[in-house]
């Protein structure tokens, strides 16, 4: 009896709740919170990019854009309009969906290295934008002095944004807003339509699939979330630059969805946490920290083709699939 | 009453006539088979007919509508299913996992009772995992239900095409050589598949180079030669026509 | 103005060289062991670095620098191919694709640490003075940056025509299989060929070294616009590197020239996004 009460799908997921809510004050040194914070972010993402990635199975290069459409987005309505951070994030998710809508139509009929190609050159022109449209995002100086999130005081429950734990709280609650909607999604006929498309295009379109309308709901409901993670990102570290569209996020993003793991919802949520503490936690020499996070990058795949889920023996069995 | 008109039905392919003015009916409730030597244009039919080539010229008319050059997807809303020549699976998904996925067609619910987890999802889902259970006794493959797609024996991947394709409701089910590579037990097996189908009410268009199969199950066949209509009949017709053994065998057999 | 419309093609088609280069070398490792070298930017940055220790630091003289540089950068592909890219085989694209990224993150970051982030001169020993020519001008540098890139573009075909080894890397190129049954030693072939390719970056950033600067993250960009020559130009296809690579470099001249210097990078990408929309999807064509 007790035994069965342990394994309920559902106590677990309230102790881990429970244990979350009580990180603060578990964890007081800021700098790991920042960490968790980090990863947070990083854990919406990811697991909006694991939709037309991992299941749809479209190799999109234009995630960042998201990100960094959302972030800009936010930075603007905040600091050039004084429209509050709720409003902003808001704003954030439709612009960068309404962005991916219009891009999706365009590229998404594309198959192979035509649509890799294509989302990457997208994703370079919003960059190029973004740092020579002086006037609307300050080009390479980026937008600084983006103020935080307005505290909230609603009866009991307070939040004064002041305070590094109640970034952690607002991101718990984006992060765990993420995770619902990516598993109610997969665990639909949607995520078996994505499933399908990626399994077998042919198949799926000769039982009534239509691949491109459901390739662009996965794209642009990744794209919302990216939005959302961009929006807060801005908010928290209060400074954003054209980076933000850059190399390095888009590595790490592809690092921590193909290391955690495609196709599985927990997969963007470990590469996102080892992924945003594994180069912290080697700070042998600030100089050699990079260096040895490539070499453990090169040896995990050689190791580790499909991801850490290989390990729990989820399935991802694929044959010379993307 | 006719459910499939083929108009005058020509492919080309860019010098190569794939099919030449093809005209033939469909009638509900029927099993046809297209039979013809290799290259005869049977496989370059279902595609025309199933959105997956546009025609170079002619018609194709299904219950009355014009459906030619329409999108494969939307052309299986109709209720046109087609397996494949070549077996087309869904390689991670189980059995079980592959025929829920197959229901898509039969459900409706959007993207906001997705995210809602509204009692209309949850009952679609419930009829989806009933109705999966029957297709499954339907075809005989229950006992594999839990085994990877990519590991079922080539008759059992056979049997999943069918099952998925059945799962996706059709009105019309298109069998690209169903027969291929079966021993003499699964080909009975799938004879009884085909007419236990058609039982409950669904029109079959079979295309097989297997005469066993084609002349024990088909209520008309039709012989394609170089994407040209050569005979059109009953097996026992067919079966005696001179232009068909030439066709097969070369003139001088007749 | 027609003459700074044809100048402006000229500067393009001497970019467009190096453009094509560096496409030659990553579509060849493309083709033949059906890799995608994300590290293909750091061969580059690695031939501008050897070249300015050697020039700079070592005072060896710039023939002799070029040339030891592109040797150095043939073994260490060697043996970046054995130790990573050989066990690999067979993992799919994407993982390997991910093993280059890591590479490629550890060259920068070496890089790095050894030569520190201030960018540095290659001092050439031909001048970037123009001269005029009838109504162009050239920088001797230039000119001599054209000649060596088209040298080694004729070196290379011939290579692959005549040479018994360059045979055998064709024919893996075509039928991988066939090439194995018919005795061709496919792990030299690898090697040969990532060495090989990874010269040709090298080449190119030991020459664009003397025109722009050398620093560790300088082939970023440089490597994406390798990538769009080559995916324009069709993978694997060599004549379509070389085409795509020097109309990029025209399209990004005349962008500069006529349009803004800042969008100019913009325009090379639009420029694709619309033809590959018109080649994949037929779009525009009624």
């Amino acid at each position: 009896m007790k035994i069965h009460f342990l394994k309920n799908r559902t106590v677990i997921f309230f102790i881990v709740f429970l244990i979350l809510l009580g990180v603060p004050f578990l964890i007081k040194d800021n700098y790991y919170l920042h960490l968790i914070i980090l990863s947070g972010i990083f854990t919406i993402l990811v697991s909006g990019y694991n939709l037309i990635i991992g299941y749809v199975g479209f190799f999109s290069l234009a995630h960042t854009a998201w990100f960094g459409i959302g972030a800009y987005t936010s930075a603007l309505l905040s600091t050039k309009l004084g429209v509050s951070f709720w409003v902003g994030l808001l704003a954030a998710g439709i612009l960068s969906s309404f962005f991916s809508y219009l891009i999706g139509l365009v590229t998404l009929r594309l198959r192979g290295h035509a649509f890799i190609l294509v989302s990457f050159c997208f994703a370079e022109v919003i960059k190029l934008i973004s740092i020579n449209w002086i006037g609307l995002t300050q080009g390479p100086m980026g937008i600084i002095a983006i103020p935080p999130p307005g505290n909230i005081n609603f009866y009991f429950f307070s939040l004064n944004f002041s305070a590094k734990s109640s970034f952690y709280y607002l991101i718990l609650f984006l992060s765990l807003l993420s995770i619902y909607v990516v598993s109610r999604l997969n665990n639909s006929r949607y995520g078996r339509a994505f499933i399908a498309i990626r399994e077998n295009e042919d198949l799926a379109k000769s039982i009534g699939i239509d691949t491109f309308g459901h390739a662009l709901v996965a794209f642009v409901v990744g794209a919302f979330l990216a939005g959302l993670a961009g929006s807060f990102y801005s908010h928290y570290v209060s400074v954003i630059s054209p980076e933000l569209f850059g190399f390095q996020y888009m590595v790490t993003m592809l690092i921590m969805l193909y290391i955690g793991g495609r196709g599985t919802i927990m997969g963007p949520i470990i590469g996102a946490m080892l992924f945003t503490g594994l180069p912290e936690f080697l700070r042998v020499s600030k100089g050699l920290r990079m260096p040895i996070f490539g070499l453990i990058l090169v040896f995990a795949i050689l190791f580790m083709p499909k991801g850490i889920m290989q390990l729990k023996g989820m399935r991802w069995r694929t044959k010379n699939k993307w | 009453m006719s459910l499939l008109d083929i108009e005058d039905l020509t492919k080309n392919f860019s010098g190569l006539v794939a099919l030449n003015d093809l005209n033939f009916q469909v009638r509900k409730g029927e099993i046809l088979s297209i039979i013809g030597p290799n290259g005869a244009g049977k496989t370059t039919l279902f595609n025309l007919v199933t959105g997956f080539l546009k025609p170079s010229r002619g018609k194709i008319i299904y219950e009355g509508d014009e459906i030619t050059g329409r999108k494969t997807n939307d052309i299986a809303k109709k209720g046109i299913i087609r397996t494949f020549q070549i077996t087309k699976v869904f390689p991670v998904l189980t059995v079980m996992e592959s025929i829920r996925t197959a229901h898509h067609l039969s459900t409706k619910y959007g993207f906001f009772a997705t995210l809602t987890n509204t009692s209309s999802k949850k009952n679609e889902e419930r009829e989806i995992q009933e109705n999966s259970k029957k297709i499954l006794n339907f075809v005989k493959l229950h006992n594999e239900k839990d085994v990877l797609s990519v590991n079922l024996s080539y008759g059992h991947q056979r049997l999943l095409e069918v099952a998925i394709a059945l799962a996706a409701k059709p009105r019309l089910l298109l069998l690209d050589e169903p027969a291929t590579g079966m021993n003499q037990e699964e080909m009975k097996s799938i004879m009884e598949l085909i007419l236990k189908i058609r039982e409950i009410g669904i029109t079959i268009l079979l295309v097989e180079h297997n005469m066993k199969v084609v002349m024990n199950i088909s209520d008309r066949i039709i012989v394609l030669n170089y994407g040209v209509k050569i005979a059109e009949g009953s097996p026992k017709e067919i079966q005696g026509d001179k232009k068909v053994i030439e066709s097969y065998l070369g003139k001088g057999f007749a | 103005m027609l003459n700074e419309f044809l100048q402006q093609i000229i500067n393009g088609l001497t970019i467009g060289t190096i453009y094509s280069l560096m496409a030659c070398g990553l579509t060849l490792i493309f083709g033949v062991m059906l890799v995608v070298n994300f590290a293909h930017g750091e061969f580059y940055m690695l031939g501008g670095f050897l070249v300015y220790q050697m020039l700079a630091i070592f005072r060896i003289n710039y023939a002799v620098s070029l040339i030891m540089s592109v040797v150095i950068i043939i073994l260490f592909g060697m043996i970046a191919e054995r130790t990573l890219l050989k066990p690999m085989r067979g993992e799919g694209i994407i993982n390997t694709a991910v093993v280059m990224i890591g590479l490629s993150i550890f060259l920068q970051n070496m890089a790095l640490l050894i030569w520190g982030p201030t960018p540095k001169r290659i001092v050439s020993p031909f001048s970037s003075v123009p001269l005029e020519i009838g109504n162009f001008s050239f920088t001797p540098l230039q000119i001599f940056t054209t000649a060596v890139t088209v040298l080694v573009i004729i070196s290379a075909h011939l290579f692959l025509r005549k040479a018994k080894l360059g045979k055998a890397i064709r024919a893996t190129f075509s039928d991988r299989e066939a090439a194995a049954l018919v005795g061709v030693d496919i792990d030299l072939v690898h090697s040969v060929t990532f060495g090989f390719g990874s010269a040709l970056a090298g080449i190119s950033g030991a020459l664009l070294g003397s025109v722009f600067l050398v620093f560790p993250t300088m082939g970023e960009l440089p490597i994406v616009k390798a990538f769009v020559v080559v995916i324009v130009g069709g993978m694997g296809n060599f004549l379509g590197a070389i085409f795509s690579g020097l109309m990029l470099g025209v399209v990004e001249s005349l962008g500069a020239g006529f349009i803004s210097s800042g969008y100019k990078d913009a325009l090379g990408f639009i420029v694709v996004i619309l033809v590959i929309l018109y080649r994949e999807l037929g779009l525009f064509r009624r």
